[in-house]
């Protein structure tokens, strides 16, 4: 017997361990609740409102349009929301779930740290504990989402196992849940992992998908020809493409193509190698050795640096629905600086995966072609990737001006204490 | 004779003692010395052995298992190779031997394949952590008990009676595995009284034997399960034992030997 209501096609279904049972029981029952109950709709669209900043702005980039010979370029700016991506649409909608269902400590895995960040802001909103799984490599190079973590009053666990990223986040959280199902919820922070996951984040983040919509029916009277995101897990790809599958636009997801298609050199699991396997509790396209280990992964953002894929978007991509393409990180690294230079802002290195695939293909549009790409994220996370990528010099002389200038504060601040401990004796 | 048939012939010529089924990860730290480490666990007194095949991520596994499946796998450890080494193991000696594994590695090995292999070469049965039993598309139950391999059914603390019963009748295996506790292997269980009855609650709806797992590590821990269960299951302590040996320049198979007799003088005490 098989539980259609868990699958996409062929993929999805829940494999968990039987210890878990009881929690996806309770978390299956809620959100069949929560999510028929007007009362929760009107919360979330309120703090969705106040808090977060939605509706995010659709811009319309006329610089770029106009290097692309006229063909209309538009941008779902999801970075300007709260915490600076897309994930909080989802950390929100599930911390809300949470107190519906009286835990009262949140625990998530996050890649580039944003996941963390929103799960974190969203507990410290709601007045819940909270507790954030990272790999080791990605703590390194997104500090400055640790720092926004602790501050939300989150605590960072370094994960230390098997490739210190993602990965091995998820399953560090997952593990962290079996132990604490009684008072904890999980919030998942992409559209994978077992049976409801994939729905529920779908759910929360289709806002992108509907809001772009209706903004792009009143810039243009017309639906886009083509539609680009980005795909690590597949949450903003997957809210960005639900409200259209029906529809004729033509849906591209970016995947990390790394430092090339060699195994270990990126995450594309669609445009790569990826195949069917269960792991992670779901079954779907996972990057994978002979053996059915799970590869290590590569990508210059820590956001798509991910194995597996969100079973949906692993359906939509065997039906054709969605097409997907692999983008190297020196094009990634390009399409940040493009949109400075041509917009006047940054996206994150995950989102500028999907810019550089849309400027590469848009030349071969019609002149009179409409094209949205979904900016998952702001680029402001990435300054220690991309400040020494462009301008390395400039930025090492001022981490060191910096490192000095720190020290001796600190120094300065000791030598004071000592002098009031001394004067206090006295 | 079939997996099942060996099984239930083990559990019977321990005569109501307690049972120790002795668990490590196929190709740590190496081939070779896991081949020596299987072999002295079953000459040191174990009455089963759960041999876990290598995966990148054993989402069950606390960290020393997790540390083990790594090293086993930058070591080179192939399923072919550690099949390969089961294989041999059971030419050497007649102690049930069970293999632990993910769903993935099964899957990429291909389902039918890896059971035939399994049947052929004489091994007893299977123990696959991340296969419920409402996911059963893979059919894994009905494949396994058509080759006469055991597929153990995991009662969880908090799965009720009524539910042990079902996964118990929905099993051909002779015994079920009862997970002692919440989280991940390793960390050592606090056997509480509550527990421990439970485990006869267990034996008697379902009507199988019950093997107790999840941070059993020391002698007096198997004495405690001696009363209420047929067999107590020990792995991450066995690992650390290796990992200690290691890092002392010792043999990991001496070690392990020593360990498995320190446990298994509960039998006879």
């Amino acid at each position: 017997m098989r539980h259609d209501e868990r699958y996409f096609g062929d993929f999805g279904g829940r494999y968990i361990p039987e210890v878990l049972r009881p929690a996806f029981e309770e978390l299956e029952a809620v959100w069949n609740s929560a999510k028929v109950d007007p009362a929760f709709a009107a919360e979330l669209k309120r703090l969705s409102s106040s808090w977060v900043g939605r509706p995010t702005p659709l811009h319309f980039a006329q610089r770029l349009s106009a290097e692309l010979g006229g063909r209309r370029l538009y941008l779902k700016l999801e970075g300007l929301a709260h915490t600076g991506a897309h994930k909080i649409n989802n950390a929100l909608g599930q911390a809300l779930l949470a107190k519906r269902m009286g835990k009262r400590r949140l625990i998530a895995e996050t890649g580039a740290g944003q996941h963390g960040l929103a799960t974190a802001a969203s507990a410290a909103l709601l007045g819940l504990e909270c507790e954030v799984f990272m790999g080791e490599i990605d703590m390194a190079r997104q500090q400055p989402n640790v720092f926004g973590m602790r501050m939300y009053g989150a605590s960072v666990t370094a994960v230390k196992e098997g490739t210190r990223t993602l990965t091995d986040a998820v399953n560090a959280a997952m593990k962290n849940w079996t132990e604490r199902v009684s008072d904890t919820h999980y919030v998942l922070g992409s559209a994978l992992g077992p049976h409801p996951y994939p729905t529920i984040v779908r759910e929360f983040q289709s806002l992108i998908g509907s809001e772009l919509k209706s903004q792009i029916m009143d810039a243009e009277g017309r639906l886009p020809d083509r539609i680009y995101a980005c795909v690590g897990g597949g949450s903003n790809s997957i809210g960005t493409f639900s409200a259209f599958l029906g529809d004729s636009v033509e849906l591209v997801g970016a995947e990390a193509g790394g430092r090339g298609p060699a195994p270990g050199d990126n995450a594309a699991r669609v445009a790569g190698t990826g195949r069917v396997g269960i792991a992670q509790s779901y079954k779907s396209l996972f990057l994978q050795d002979d053996n059915g280990s799970l590869l290590a992964t590569h990508s210059v953002s820590a956001g798509l640096d991910y194995a597996g894929l969100g079973p949906q978007l692993a359906h939509l991509a065997a039906t054709g629905r969605v097409r997907f393409e692999a983008v190297l990180d020196d094009d990634a690294l390009k399409a940040v600086a493009r949109c400075a230079r041509f917009e006047g802002f940054m996206p994150a290195l995950e989102s500028a995966h999907a810019v550089a695939l849309a400027l590469k293909e848009a030349p071969a549009m019609p002149v009179d072609s409409i094209i949205v790409v979904t900016i998952s994220g702001r680029g402001d996370k990435d300054l220690f990737i991309t400040a020494p990528h462009f301008d390395r010099e400039a930025w090492l002389a001022f981490l060191e001006a910096e490192v000095t200038r720190l020290r001796g504060e600190a120094a300065r601040q000791d030598k004071e204490a000592a002098r009031q401990d001394k004067e206090a004796a006295r | 004779m079939s997996g099942i048939d060996r099984i239930t012939g083990r559990f019977e010529e321990l005569h109501g003692r307690v049972g120790l089924m002795t668990h490590a990860v196929v190709g740590y730290p190496d081939l070779r010395s896991s081949a020596r480490i299987f072999s002295s666990m079953a000459s040191s007194g174990a009455s089963f052995i759960e041999a876990q095949l290598p995966f990148s991520d054993p989402t069950a596994d606390g960290p020393s298992i997790v540390q083990a499946n790594h090293a086993a796998l930058r070591a080179g450890t192939t399923t072919f190779s550690s099949l390969d080494l089961l294989s041999s193991l059971r030419k050497e000696t007649t102690i049930p031997i069970l293999i632990m594994s993910y769903l993935n590695p099964l899957l990429a090995f291909g389902i039918d394949a890896i059971l035939d292999r399994a049947a052929r070469d004489g091994l007893d049965g299977f123990i696959v952590p991340d296969y419920p039993d409402d996911e059963s598309e893979l059919d894994l139950e009905a494949k396994c008990a058509a080759r006469g391999l055991a597929l153990v059914p995991l009662i969880a603390p908090a799965t009720t009676l009524i539910r042990a019963r079902a996964l118990a009748e929905a099993s051909a295996s002779p015994f079920i595995y009862a997970v002692m506790r919440l989280g991940v292997t390793g960390r050592k269980t606090e056997l509480a009284e509550e527990a421990l009855s439970r485990l006869g609650a267990l034996r008697d709806v379902t009507g199988r034997r019950v093997a107790a797992g999840f941070g059993i590590r020391e002698r007096s821990q198997v004495e405690a399960l001696a009363l209420r269960a047929d067999c107590a299951i020990v792995g991450s302590a066995l690992i650390d034992a290796i990992g200690e040996a290691l890092a002392k320049g010792l043999d990991p198979a001496a070690a392990v030997g020593a360990k498995v007799s320190d446990l298994v003088g509960a039998q006879v005490s």
